[in-house]
């Protein structure tokens, strides 16, 4: 055999090694589908499409699990995943989807808003793929998604994202970010899409009050939180003050600004009836100064240098040595969910909204996430949804 | 805007299968120079990736 041809065969296998090493674990992370298993109250599973229909045949297409109460009442819609890196939000809206009972009222719920930056990772920041949340049946599996959509999906990326309709100029990024693409447009670019057409579903079905689930680092001031507008101010700081005093943890209240465009706690107010409210809770691990970013770090919320940090006054949450586990920030998410229902339907008995089977914070955070979560393999087909 | 956003996408796409083509194609050229060889494949890596829509 000629030399060069030895030399080329060698490159030629050694690069497709290559590639084959770094395009294999983004396939399966892109392939692998999460096991839902549709709860009592889950009536029926409708598209995002169906509101929108620019999404139809797009991979930012996603499910939207509805539960309908058998007496008629106030309507909720949960959004999760609006960030997929911030992973507490869609364990939080499992938890509702896989337990609850809805005995008066509607619950809308997508665990999956941005579908398309779930099937994507951030490599370069050295994300894991994958996270597991132990459960009574075994480890679940979920993938651990980026904070915006895919290329793949939407792309190029303007230099400048001109906001609709405001045409505040934010990032260019943020094109690609379904908490700055708000309230959307049926004509736009992916993701505006995906935010328009949840537009559509609030005002076509008269949702109340709409909730958006994140995590945020503990270094940044709008963390462990509910952002609000003007509108659902009072009523989130009722929230706040009855989580701190009966659940005994803090969520306090921050003003949704009017000046900075495309966020879902001002768009949603602005252009429709529905309440809005954003939850933040504390990711250690989207902090930048860490260690490794680990699936522990992940799950556990534990890290040297921000307990450092925390010990010179730089972190916005109160940090020690148990870290911010991720039952606790679930439990929060649950916990302060099911008070702004209650909160509201105190106040609005004709659209009242009455759930049952939903775990509270002290609940989840006893006994951990995944016990509520149910074996896929024991649930009837018929009830099994993928994510 | 989603027009010119297809066209730009597919511009793209076309651009990476003509460039992987040539990389491909000075590869198979190349007898002597093993530095270019490496290089040839190195530079088409990305370009493989994107046009499978792997990344």
């Amino acid at each position: 055999m000629p030399k060069t041809l030895a030399w080329k065969i060698l490159f030629a296998a050694a690069v497709v090694l290559l590639a084959a090493a770094a395009a294999v674990p983004i396939i399966r992370h892109g392939r692998h589908r999460i096991e839902v298993v549709a709860g009592p109250g889950v009536t029926r599973v409708a598209r995002l499409s169906d509101f929108g229909p620019g999404l139809k045949g797009t991979r930012a297409d996603t499910n939207v699990y509805v539960l309908e109460g058998r007496e008629p009442g106030g309507k909720a819609l949960i959004i999760a995943n609006t960030h997929p890196s911030e992973p507490c939000a869609i364990l939080a809206a499992l938890i509702f989807i896989e337990n609850t009972v809805v005995e008066k009222g509607t619950l809308f719920i997508i665990p999956n808003f941005n579908r398309s930056a779930s099937l994507d990772t951030k490599p370069g920041d050295g994300y894991p793929l994958f996270y597991h949340i132990e459960t009574p049946w075994g480890r679940k599996k979920f993938r651990y998604g980026s904070r915006d959509a895919s290329p793949l999906d939407q792309w190029p990326d303007p230099d400048v994202f001109i906001h609709y309709p405001d045409r505040q100029l934010l990032s260019y990024i943020d094109a690609r970010n379904t908490n700055r693409t708000w309230p959307g447009r049926p004509n736009g670019l992916l993701m505006e899409r995906v935010t328009y057409a949840a537009m559509e579903l609030l005002r076509g079905e008269n949702v109340d009050v709409a909730i958006d689930l994140h995590g945020a680092e503990t270094m940044f001031p709008v963390t462990n939180c509910i952002v609000a507008p003007d509108s659902a101010a009072r009523l989130a700081t009722r929230v706040s003050l009855y989580v701190k005093a009966r659940e005994k943890f803090d969520s306090h209240v921050e003003p949704s600004p009017y000046g900075f465009r495309g966020l879902s706690h001002r768009e949603i107010g602005d252009y429709s009836d529905t309440l809005p409210f954003l939850l933040e809770a504390p990711i250690p691990f989207l902090d930048q100064p860490t260690g490794p970013k680990t699936e522990k770090l992940l799950l556990d919320g534990k890290d040297p240098f921000l307990l450092k940090l925390a010990a010179k006054d730089k972190l916005f949450v109160p940090y020690d040595e148990t870290g911010w586990p991720m039952d606790k920030r679930v439990g929060q998410h649950v916990s302060v969910m099911l008070e702004i229902f209650s909160q509201y339907s105190r106040q609005n008995p004709g659209r009242a909204l009455s759930l049952s089977n939903v775990p509270r914070y002290a609940d989840i955070v006893r006994n951990g996430t995944g016990r509520y979560f149910h074996d896929p393999k024991n649930a009837d087909a018929s009830r099994l949804y993928y994510e | 805007m989603i027009v010119i956003n297809t066209v730009v996408m597919v511009t793209y796409y076309l651009m990476s299968a003509f460039l992987g083509f040539l990389l491909l194609r000075n590869f198979l050229k190349e007898k002597k120079n093993v530095d270019e060889m490496l290089m040839n494949l190195i530079v088409l890596l990305p370009l493989f990736l994107r046009l499978l829509r792997v990344k």
